[in-house]
């Protein structure tokens, strides 16, 4: 384990810049009445009062490893996963897991945040939270970050369901948000990840996001939805984003709910994501970035 | 194996993680999760990759030495 050390001058300079301590207070009190993502449940997380989520004040994490996978630019990265999740999409990937708001081992932040400075120690440039949904975890982001003691190089790998309150906790902390833009309708939304409201959330979201640090937005393209979900979410960044970078994330998989399921229950074919390549390139989408997994 | 087919293997690796292979209608072998050892392991089965060499690289930026 690291020994902790005096952090160099001018990352200390840019922690008190961010005011964590405050920040850290009206996180922690604002989980009295949660309103972290757009769920806006309201549950007491500080006494246990059931949230949607499931999620009490404290955070797990079931998985934390290096990875060589998705976004190049990020590599390596150290990946921290975090429980708990706001949405129940029907091909989770992690559902298994992530669901579970108390799967893996309690946060430590002193700890964690001694292992990540390891991390970076031996070379990773992105210490990257993921879940799950690690943005329902903001005053353990932030514990973490204060007790790191440097800056340190943080990406969100986000659904972006959350309040704008969420994101000026983060704001300054997080450097990059890889945000998941998965449903080009408020009804495709609620089929398959049980959430209302989802189109004019996130694309309040990802203004904010965009003018906050490296945006990359990604669309993991369904198995016939290319039409209702890719078209309409890749002519709103067209429109609206044009500089952001897009990824089309190609590697579906039916998991979770999605296997055997009629639609979902298989990968995408090989017309769907030619079809897919050609509206991206259409569009004029800045899509150079590589997310998939190989 | 089907080249259409959503089946997928599961395999766990030394540092403990399981990692998901499957065969993409293009012919790609994807891995859901890539760690260093499997990097070269990648790059053989897919040659056009043109983002293996990356992670390779970035493999390489790792320090097996310091504590």
């Amino acid at each position: 384990m690291r020994s902790m050390q005096a952090p160099a001058p001018e990352n200390n300079g840019s922690v008190l810049q961010l005011d964590l301590c405050e920040r850290i207070e009206r996180a922690e009190s604002g989980l009295a009445r949660c309103e972290v993502c757009e769920l806006r449940c309201g549950a007491n997380r500080l006494n246990g009062e059931p949230a949607p989520c499931g999620l009490g004040a404290e955070s797990y994490t079931y998985k934390r490893h290096l990875s060589l996978a998705e976004e190049v630019e990020l590599l390596p990265a150290y990946l921290v996963y975090l429980s708990g999740c706001n949405m129940r999409c029907r091909f989770c990937i992690q559902g298994h897991d992530c669901f579970d708001p108390r799967r893996g081992e309690q946060v430590n932040p002193d700890t964690l945040a001694a292992e990540l400075g390891c991390a970076i120690d031996r070379g990773t440039k992105t210490i990257t939270f993921i879940g799950g949904e690690p943005g329902l975890h903001p005053h353990t982001i932030l514990r973490v970050a204060e007790a790191a003691g440097r800056r340190m190089p943080i990406a969100l790998k986000t659904n972006l369901y959350l309040t704008p309150k969420t994101l000026d906790l983060l704001d300054g902390v997080v450097r990059v948000y890889v945000v998941d833009y998965k449903f080009g309708s408020d009804r495709c939304a609620k089929s398959l990840a049980g959430i209302d409201r989802y189109t004019g959330v996130m694309q309040r979201n990802l203004r904010i996001v965009a003018r906050r640090g490296q945006l990359i937005i990604r669309h993991l393209l369904m198995p016939g939805h290319l039409d209702c979900c890719l078209r309409p979410v890749a002519e709103w960044i067209a429109d609206n984003l044009p500089a952001a970078d897009f990824r089309l994330m190609e590697g579906y998989v039916p998991a979770w709910r999605a296997e055997g399921d009629a639609r979902l229950g298989r990968t995408c074919s090989a017309s769907e994501l030619a079809e897919a390549a050609a509206l991206v390139r259409s569009l004029g989408l800045n899509a150079k970035g590589e997310s998939d997994v190989t | 194996m089907s080249r259409d087919t959503a089946r997928k293997s599961r395999a766990t690796v030394d540092d403990g993680r399981t990692v998901t292979i499957r065969l993409a209608p293009d012919g790609r072998v994807l891995f859901h999760d890539l760690n260093p050892d499997l990097v070269a392991i990648a790059r053989l089965l897919n040659p056009l990759d043109t983002t293996l060499e990356r992670r390779e690289h970035a493999a390489e930026q790792i320090s097996e030495d310091k504590p």
